[in-house]
């Protein structure tokens, strides 16, 4: 397909390269002829202009064989367009840097929510991965008991692959000293379910403990030595066998490690095998291990049938566990949605005060806009009077305000860059995901249409406005021009009234959000944190056992 | 100038010179100001073209691919560009051709019907 185009324009190059030369020559020979036949030198060469029609005509058709007319046209606008930017310098930069950063805040807020709401998670089979929680009735705490997550993997049909985890702070000894590390313990099922397909060595096989290294973790303390595979490090005081390591871009997106956990979120220094230990006979003193779970789905089976099988093995294990545990109920929803979790609603909501940022933006560009097409009424009158038409017109201010807005949304683009960067290094744990963020063809595609719909917006007021000028009055009346017509004063004040509005939407709007704010952070959660504590000490009801240290939740 | 001053001149159809040209060639390479000269010549000066208008056809040709040029050095030693006719613009010809036949036929019958 683009041989073909490139053919075509070798072609046209080759044929339209000469064609001054060929119509010269074809005059000179008519010209001849006609001194042949006993006319004059200038009698001839009139002649042979008068039989050949108009050389201009000729060429322009020609031209157009091979160039569409509007292409030319449009070369033409933007020749102009570029014209006028230089021309009026500070005019032109104000449009711009207003038009960069509406669109730059849009586009950074945008590239937020795709990476947050819009992208899959990166792992295989990411729409069927579901978070499974038994919270106790009141409570919020989202985690799953070693009973419950054993009879889930031996018994469900629903899933295919059940893992349990658990995000901690270990103490990893690298050789010389001993490093504080964050760790994710998880058992068998989570390898395949995460993706983790270690670049050197392999995963801990089932039933045996093993670490399995990040590549940052690896490059930064066994300074990139493989040696280090199949040698036993101390973790927590006890060797264990490191087993492989990840590749550079592995990455886990998991939910927030719980408060009371103590952990911070962020990257995961290494992953360890952890082995479920059976719980024992029910009775006062079981022990059980506390997991965050997920799992994935079989193909095509809804959370709805996932949800009332997984009930049903629970409620059994519930009757042999009985009188220790309080009353539990079963929670599953899909991964993706529990890591977003609350911040979905945040970001749209902060979606649509940009945009309204941006439509001042737009208002005011408008408004600019408009007020010099008063000072061009001269010049449009002049180009109307030979022979430029409405629509001719319309696109050439249209071409215009594209320009405007292309140079602005590509300044957008890195203002975006910019803005995301900071926002990254700043906050990174201000919303789940966030330093997933890049500006992605998605990202750039938006962009690209904002600026568009930008150019438009703004571009259309005052090229109709223009529209309306009357060529006979501005011509003849040399005075009026600088006045700005009656139509073009009313549609500025609307657009002065359609900015007020928006800003008072906003100011309301972010006033809001503050009051909503203070609420949230002048009474955090409705409970204290310490009562929190205690209360996940009576979930466990049965006593922790402490020797099943690294899994249990250690006080 | 000549006769063909006093006679009636007839404008073109659209699309006319296209085939003219294509005919004018088939009797071999020509530059331009040769190309229209026979055109003219062989219809007695009855058609009447503006010469310039004989570069858009010859480049919408080249498009089309039914005609070629070359550069070449004319009788009188000046450089020119020769057009020839392609392959295919000898197959087109012949289409247009028996087309024109039948359209003027058919035109033919319907002005001067048998009675």
């Amino acid at each position: 397909m683009s041989g073909v185009l490139l053919d075509l324009i070798r072609m046209k190059r080759k044929a339209l390269d000469d064609l001054d030369a060929d119509i010269r020559d074809h005059l000179e020979r008519e010209m001849a002829d006609n001194i042949d036949r006993g006319m004059t030198p200038d009698d001839a060469r009139a002649a042979a202009l008068k039989r050949f029609g108009s050389i201009a005509l000729a060429k322009e058709d020609t031209r157009a064989v091979w160039i569409p007319v509007w292409f030319d046209q449009l070369m033409q606008d933007v020749r102009y367009g570029l014209r006028m930017i230089r021309r009026t310098p500070a005019f032109s930069a104000v449009v711009m840097l207003t038009l960069a950063l509406g669109i730059g805040l849009t586009t950074a807020v945008f590239s937020v929510v795709n990476a947050v709401l819009v992208r899959p998670l990166s792992y295989p089979n990411a729409d069927r991965l579901v978070w499974i929680a038994t919270p106790e009735e009141r409570s919020n705490e989202e985690l799953v008991m070693s009973p419950d997550l054993m009879a889930w993997r031996d018994q469900a049909q629903s899933l295919d692959r059940l893992a349990g985890f658990f995000i901690g702070g270990e103490r990893i000894d690298v050789g010389d000293e001993v490093v504080q590390a964050r760790v994710v313990a998880a058992t068998d099922g989570f390898w395949d379910l995460a993706g983790a397909r270690p670049a050197l060595g392999t995963v801990p096989r089932p039933g045996e403990q093993g670490i399995v290294l990040s590549h940052a973790f690896f490059e930064r303390w066994f300074r990139g030595d493989p040696g280090v595979l199949g040698h036993a490090v101390p973790l927590n005081g006890r060797p264990t066998a490191v087993t492989g390591v990840l590749p550079p871009g592995f990455r886990v997106q998991l939910p927030p490690p719980p408060a009371w956990s103590g952990v911070q979120s962020g990257e995961v220094d290494f992953y360890r095998a952890s082995i479920i230990q059976p719980p024992g006979p029910p009775g006062p003193a079981t022990a059980v291990q506390l997991f965050e779970v997920i799992g994935r789905l079989k193909p095509g089976l809804s959370l709805a049938r996932a949800h009332d099988e997984l009930d049903a093995i629970r409620a059994n294990t519930e009757k042999a566990f009985g009188a220790q545990f309080r009353p539990r109920r079963l929670r599953i929803v899909l991964l993706a949605d529990k890591i977003v979790g609350g911040a979905r609603r945040s970001l749209i909501v902060l979606l649509a005060a940009v945009v309204l940022v941006l439509l001042i933006a737009c208002a005011n560009v408008a408004n600019l806009l408009l007020a010099r097409g008063s000072t061009r009424q001269r010049e449009v009158a002049i180009r109307t009077a030979v022979g430029a038409g409405r629509s001719r017109m319309l696109r050439q201010f249209l071409v215009e305000s594209l320009m405007l807005a292309a140079i602005g949304g590509t300044a957008g683009v890195l203002v975006a860059r910019l803005a995301l960067a900071g926002l990254v290094r700043v906050l990174p744990e201000a919303v789940p995901r966030l330093v997933e963020t890049t500006m992605d063809a998605r990202v750039l595609a938006f962009a690209a249409a904002v600026s568009v719909a930008t150019a438009i917006v703004c571009g259309l007021a005052p090229a109709f406005t223009v529209r309306k000028t009357s060529v006979h009055d501005v011509l003849k009346d040399g005075a009026r021009m600088a006045s700005a017509s009656a139509g073009s004063l009313r549609a500025r004040k609307t657009l002065v009234a359609a900015e007020l509005a928006l800003s008072v939407v906003l100011l309301v709007g972010a006033g809001l959000m503050l009051r909503s704010f203070w609420r949230i952070t002048e009474n955090p959660a409705g409970f204290c944190a310490r009562a929190c504590v205690n209360d996940a000490d009576a979930v466990l009801g049965a006593a922790v056992s402490r020797k099943h240290e690294p899994d249990c939740v250690r006080r | 100038m000549s006769t063909g001053e006093v006679r009636e001149r007839i404008k073109l159809l659209q699309g006319t010179l296209d085939l003219l040209v294509l005919r004018t060639l088939l009797l071999g390479p020509a530059h331009g100001h040769a190309i229209m000269k026979a055109i003219e010549r062989s219809s007695d000066d009855v058609l009447k073209v503006e010469q310039g208008s004989l570069y858009p056809a010859l480049h919408r040709l080249i498009k089309r691919g039914l005609i070629g040029f070359d550069h070449g050095t004319s009788d009188n030693n000046r450089r020119a560009k020769y057009y020839r006719l392609t392959p295919k613009g000898r197959k087109q010809l012949a289409v247009e051709t028996s087309k024109w036949d039948k359209l003027a036929s058919a035109i033919a019958r319907v002005l001067r019907p048998v009675t």
